[in-house]
């Protein structure tokens, strides 16, 4: 219970970052005082001042937008796919289910940050390559996912029921496949949330991801390593909402898990690995 | 057993032609012209003509193809046009400081995650497991990268103990291995904590068998039904998630060589994206997707030794 609430906090006050930020910043992130550059807190800047003179905590707040963002359209790309892809491969088996299941090998074999790369050279660096790359890895773990739920719950009697009075494939898998993977599939999606994160913070800090101007707590960390000496400060407030963000997202999903029937646990196992 | 080796050495093949299929095609297919690409708009045409020619682009696609998966199958990767070397030996160079550095983390995983696991499974919801729980979840949660900047502020910068970044070569392996340790720590952390939960829901699936009850019930000491017994049987779904793991150290290790400015592969392929420097990038590429599956692969055949059960599993 304290895990969930713990969860609920981190993530909630991630969203309300991110959405506040959209109104309102302690100051405007496009406001560089140079004068005003590497200052340490204060009352007029609560986290202190980067090297351009920008309000750290603006930044960050803003750099929230730029985490929701990818966490939300990467995992909405590897859900949809996912979703397709294992429920044919699931409903249709034989040439279909392997061509799927060696499809998920192959993208697999590319992790994340390689295929961000592949992209960065095809289409040049930008948040939109990046969470096209994350989202291109996460269809594979949702597609296996569903696959492995799908074949459990397609033998069961109100299937086979929903097929004998001659429902099509596309309604039996709408009304009762899906209705009944849809749990452990939103565990899941909690995580890959905090992986997509992790991931997106990743590829920032090596160039690849967003690019300035647009802020993102990934970059803010790759900009506070030239002053590593002289304001180390600055490699700790990024990172802390990176991790504190992830945390979150871990909770939930762990909560939401147990929540569940104890026997989807094991499904959701190896999750973190893939990433 | 033979059936089953050679199944998943096809498999293993399979994914690697599809792979370098994927990366001569993805490098291939750019929109443009890659030589232009490459050398940049202002290059004199005569140079961008004799790239055309290096990189076979004045020849059709699927020969350039056969003729790059030739060269890479007896260890020839192209010439780099920045470097003006053989990619292979690049690529070979360093290599001797990604292995080695996945190689250290994946040591320190296993050496710390298998015991704490084990231990913590021992200690079912007493307050030893609860800690162990609570420190992976946030061991999980904190960026490899993150963790990396903050060790070098703490032992490099603060302390004096490590360097703070860069090589010194195998030529002093003292120094070697003391310029390895920070990021091998970084990167091995989220890995242990990863393991540590692994080991331990396995052990507890274990120690609720039948075959535990009996071994205890013979006069058998905790130590030995803990490790003999229940580790042994827990070990599928750990050494699983180890194979997972080294791959995604290789891979990972991309983003911590940054941090530290080490030499490895990880340096030189983000090197190679902002030089567009496509050979040597399509070069890197296929070395590590080969090393992720290379790895699947092994952890079938690690799985067939574990569990004799799983060789008729297709």
């Amino acid at each position: 219970m304290t895990r969930a609430l713990v969860g609920g906090l981190l993530v909630g006050a991630v969203l309300t970052a991110a959405l506040l930020s959209l109104v309102w910043t302690p100051h405007p992130i496009t406001d560089l005082a140079i004068g005003e550059r590497l200052r340490p807190a204060s009352a007029d800047h609560w986290l202190g001042t980067d090297p351009l003179g920008r309000d750290i905590a603006s930044l960050l707040l803003a750099g929230a937008q730029t985490t929701v963002a990818v966490g939300v359209v990467a995992v909405g790309i590897g859900l949809i796919g996912g979703i397709v892809l294992g429920t044919l491969a699931a409903t249709r088996g034989g040439f279909v289910d392997e061509g799927i299941s060696r499809f998920c090998d192959v993208i697999l074999a590319f992790p994340a940050v390689i295929s961000a790369l592949l992209a960065t050279i095809l289409l040049g660096p930008g948040a939109v390559n990046a969470i096209l790359a994350i989202g291109l890895f996460n269809v594979p773990v949702f597609a296996r996912l569903t696959r492995a739920c799908v074949r459990q719950v397609r033998v069961r009697d109100y299937v086979r029921a929903a097929q004998a009075l001659g429902k099509s494939s596309f309604s039996i898998a709408w009304d009762h496949l899906l209705p009944n993977v849809a749990g452990v599939l939103v565990v899941q999606a909690t995580i890959q949330f905090g992986i997509a994160i992790l991931a997106e913070a990743g590829l920032s800090y090596l160039g690849i991801g967003a690019q300035p101007p647009q802020p993102s707590w990934g970059r803010m960390l790759n900009e506070s390593q030239t002053y590593m000496f002289s304001a180390p400060w600055l490699a700790l407030y990024p990172g802390l909402a990176i991790s504190l963000a992830v945390l979150g997202c871990n909770l939930l999903g762990d909560s939401l898990r147990d929540a569940l029937d104890p026997k989807t646990r094991a499904m959701v196992g190896a999750r973190h690995a893939s990433g | 057993m033979i059936a089953y080796l050679t199944r998943r050495l096809l498999v293993l093949l399979a994914t690697l032609a599809v792979a370098s299929l994927v990366v001569f095609a993805v490098l291939d297919l750019l929109p443009g012209d890659p030589a232009r690409l490459m050398l940049g708009i202002d290059a004199p045409a005569e140079s961008v003509a004799r790239l055309r020619h290096d990189l076979g682009l004045d020849r059709p696609a699927l020969s350039r193809y056969g003729a790059w998966l030739a060269g890479v199958v007896v260890g020839d990767f192209g010439t780099s046009h920045t470097y003006r070397v053989a990619v292979g030996g690049l690529i070979a160079e360093r290599l001797v400081v990604t292995l080695p550095l996945a190689g250290l983390a994946m040591t320190l995983t296993v050496v710390l995650a298998l015991p704490l696991g084990v231990y913590a499974a021992a200690r079912h919801n007493r307050p030893a497991d609860v800690a162990v729980m609570v420190l992976s979840q946030i061991g999980i949660s904190v960026p490899g990268f993150w963790l990396a900047i903050l060790l070098i502020l703490a032992f490099a910068v603060g302390l004096g103990w490590f360097p703070a970044g860069g090589f010194p070569g195998w030529g002093t392996p003292l120094a070697a291995l003391q310029a390895l340790a920070l990021p091998a720590v970084a990167l091995a952390l989220a890995q242990t904590a990863i393991l540590t939960r692994v080991t331990r829901a396995a052990m507890l699936e274990v120690m609720g068998e039948g075959f535990i009850r009996t071994a205890y019930a013979k006069g058998a000491s905790a130590r030995r039904v803990l490790w003999r017994h229940a580790f042994g049987n827990a070990l599928v779904p750990v050494v699983t998630v180890m194979g997972l793991q080294l791959g995604f150290l290789v891979s990972g290790a991309v983003v911590i060589e940054n941090v530290s400015y080490l030499p490895g592969l990880g340096r030189l392929v983000l090197q190679a994206v902002e030089q567009r420097d496509l050979i040597v990038v399509r070069g890197c590429v296929l070395v590590l997707v080969a090393m992720v599956a290379a790895i699947a692969f092994l952890v079938d055949l690690a799985y067939a030794v574990i569990d004799p059960r799983l060789r008729a599993a297709p």
